[in-house]
């Protein structure tokens, strides 16, 4: 079964192709506000160097987000039209988890951590047992002090922990703006490096395997991406009409 | 049968449709999934909760206009879909369905104006209907006068400066409580008022170019309205409402009728969600035909926005030699390569009529 993975829920336009544990190709580019014009080509590019066409796919693997509006729409747009066009299945996964899949050795707490603007970070909490991810809490957006706080409280309740595996391993592109404030508030906290701040489309893929052996796919009817925020006007609007609506 | 079945998507604004069209005139399909409920309790689209909308509609949207016009994507010839303008966030889900569905059917993709669409919606409805003509298009977002000379070929006259003739309708219907979308509740309460009780000012109406401006209007009738209440005098709402869309109206057939005597033509057409405003057509029809010229607007359906008229443009840009600027994908039959959309083609918020020719 051969899956093609992208991801554009970030400034990285990411493209993966690839079987079951055999990535076949991957490519990645630092796109912001372009992935609408890069994407396809990307696309393109990518199932020509490795010598197959388009209708060879048999999934359509995508990103959802959390994370640039306008980024997860062009991605799940895009991911809907070929799943359509190809009438193959197509399988979003959260970016979020793609971000902290490279650390499924990890035995401890995984914090994925991305910039959502507005003072606040996109995050999740994950841990792994036998390298298979766990969600501790569902996808949220929070000031990067709450996080902390969070963070402090999940660490300490968590119970059975593997030996030397104590510390929390924070994961994605909020690091480059609060990782003092990290290092000063979370205790025991660990950074990945930079070039674990994007996710990348062969983890989109590599999750994207689990959820189809599974059995599990989602429909190109309805899949949505994953805000984890209202529209401005509706948070403005819940804040003050909404309450003396009801 | 050898008809050309062309799959036209729109996305500009706050409506998501899909549509299958035969040789850019026989209607197969036209499913609208109008968003208004969801933008109602703010009294205009509020442009991220229409592109969330679009994406969740989208999918549904084409599968219906497929299954209505009792078609699949193997029978489907072509795919067009609207690139611009309108608004940002919402044009990119439709382009990128499109794309997507271009790019794993190898179906060419036609990138169309919108504009142009609501002009060739009038074709559609009139298949004898032939250019040279002037275009008026009034709708939510966009006021343009419009010489259309040949298929593919405009001159934009005049555009309005500030605020679209709908979005004028709506702020108003807005500020006077009455709901949303404004445009058909004005047009029914002025229907019922008289258009001569105030004398709101008929902004540019002597000046000698075609361009169109509102937001004086606008702030005419707020302060209409604030007067008469420190005045203590009770409102006569359709009086208020016809004597507002008279001033509307009256500059927009003043400068369309200049633009028929200047461009010497014997048509007009109306198009975009405006154009459904019964006093308009009708105050305009009588006009023209009192000099002998003929009126053209098409039926409500295809007045608001479609993706009928998205296809039926499609279709006059491979047919007529309305050659789009660019386009990608495989080279088939009665298409060029140049003609085919490219896989870069990106969203255009400002897409105006005269990038394309």
């Amino acid at each position: 079964m051969l899956v093609l993975a992208f991801d554009t829920s970030m400034p990285f336009c990411t493209v993966a192709v690839g079987r079951k544990g055999a990535l076949l190709g991957e490519r990645s580019i630092y796109a912001p506000q372009g992935h609408m014009q890069k994407l396809l080509p990307l696309i393109d590019l990518l199932l020509s160097d490795i010598g197959c066409d388009i209708k060879d796919i048999d999934a359509v693997a995508v990103g959802l987000g959390p994370g640039s509006f306008t980024g997860l729409r062009i991605g799940v747009s895009i991911a809907k039209g070929l799943a359509q066009g190809l009438n193959r299945p197509i399988v979003g996964v959260s970016s979020l988890d793609a971000l902290v899949k490279p650390f499924s050795s990890h035995g401890g707490l995984i914090c994925a951590v991305v910039d959502a603007k507005r003072k606040e970070v996109y995050s999740r909490f994950y841990r792994f047992s036998n390298q298979n991810i766990q969600h501790l809490t569902d996808h949220e957006a929070l000031s990067p002090e709450k996080l902390c706080d969070k963070l402090n409280e999940m660490n300490l309740s968590i119970p059975n922990k593997a030996e030397g595996s104590n510390e929390v391993i924070l994961v994605g592109d909020a690091l480059k703006l609060y990782i003092s404030l990290f290092q000063e508030k979370i205790k025991g906290a660990e950074f990945a490096s930079p070039d674990f701040y994007y996710p990348k489309a062969s983890n989109i893929m590599d999750l994207a395997f689990d959820r189809l052996e599974s059995g599990e796919c989602d429909n190109y009817l309805t899949l949505v991406p994953i805000y984890a925020r209202l529209s401005i006007a509706e948070e403005v609007w819940e804040k003050t009409i909404g309450p003396r609506a009801k | 049968m050898g008809e050309m079945l062309i799959l036209g998507i729109e996305t500009s604004c706050d409506e998501t449709a899909a549509a299958v069209v035969a040789d850019g005139k026989r209607i197969l399909s036209n499913v609208v999934a109008s968003q208004v409920e969801w933008h109602r309790k703010f009294s205009g689209v509020v442009p991220e909760i229409a592109s969330r909308k679009h994406v969740e509609l989208i999918g549904p949207v084409i599968e219906e206009a497929l299954l209505e016009a009792n078609v699949t994507l193997d029978d489907i010839d072509a795919i067009a879909v609207t690139r611009g303008p309108g608004l940002v966030g919402a044009l990119l889900v439709g382009l990128g369905v499109a794309k997507g569905l271009a790019y794993a059917t190898k179906l060419p993709l036609i990138c169309v104006n919108h504009i142009e669409a609501h002009i060739l919606a009038n074709f559609l409805e009139h298949p004898k209907l032939k250019p040279p003509l002037i275009a008026l298009v009034v709708s939510g977002g966009h006021t343009a006068l419009v010489y259309m000379k040949d298929f593919g070929k405009y001159e934009v006259l005049g555009e309005t400066l500030d605020d679209a003739a709908g979005e004028a309708f709506d702020k108003v219907a807005k500020f006077l409580g009455l709901g949303y979308p404004g445009g058909p509740i004005v047009d029914e309460l002025a229907a019922k008022g008289d258009s001569e009780a105030i004398n709101f000012p008929r902004a540019m109406i002597k000046t000698k170019n075609y361009d169109f401006s509102l937001s004086g209007l606008k702030t005419a009738v707020l302060n209409y309205v604030s007067q008469q209440r420190d005045k203590g005098k009770e409102i006569d709402i359709p009086d208020l409402c016809a004597s507002f869309q008279a001033a509307v109206i009256d500059v927009q057939i003043y400068k369309t009728l200049r633009a028929v005597r200047e461009k010497d033509v014997n048509k007009v057409v109306l198009a975009g969600g405006v154009a459904a405003n019964k006093s308009l057509r009708e105050r305009l029809k009588n006009e023209m035909n009192r000099q002998g010229k003929e009126l053209f607007y098409p039926s409500h359906s295809l007045c608001t926005d479609n993706a009928a008229m998205i296809a039926c443009a499609g279709y006059y840009r491979v047919h007529r030699s309305c050659l789009p600027p660019a386009i990608g994908g495989r080279q088939t039959g009665e298409f060029k390569e140049e003609r085919v959309c490219p896989l870069d083609a990106n969203a255009e918020p400002n897409l105006s009529l005269i990038d394309e020719v």
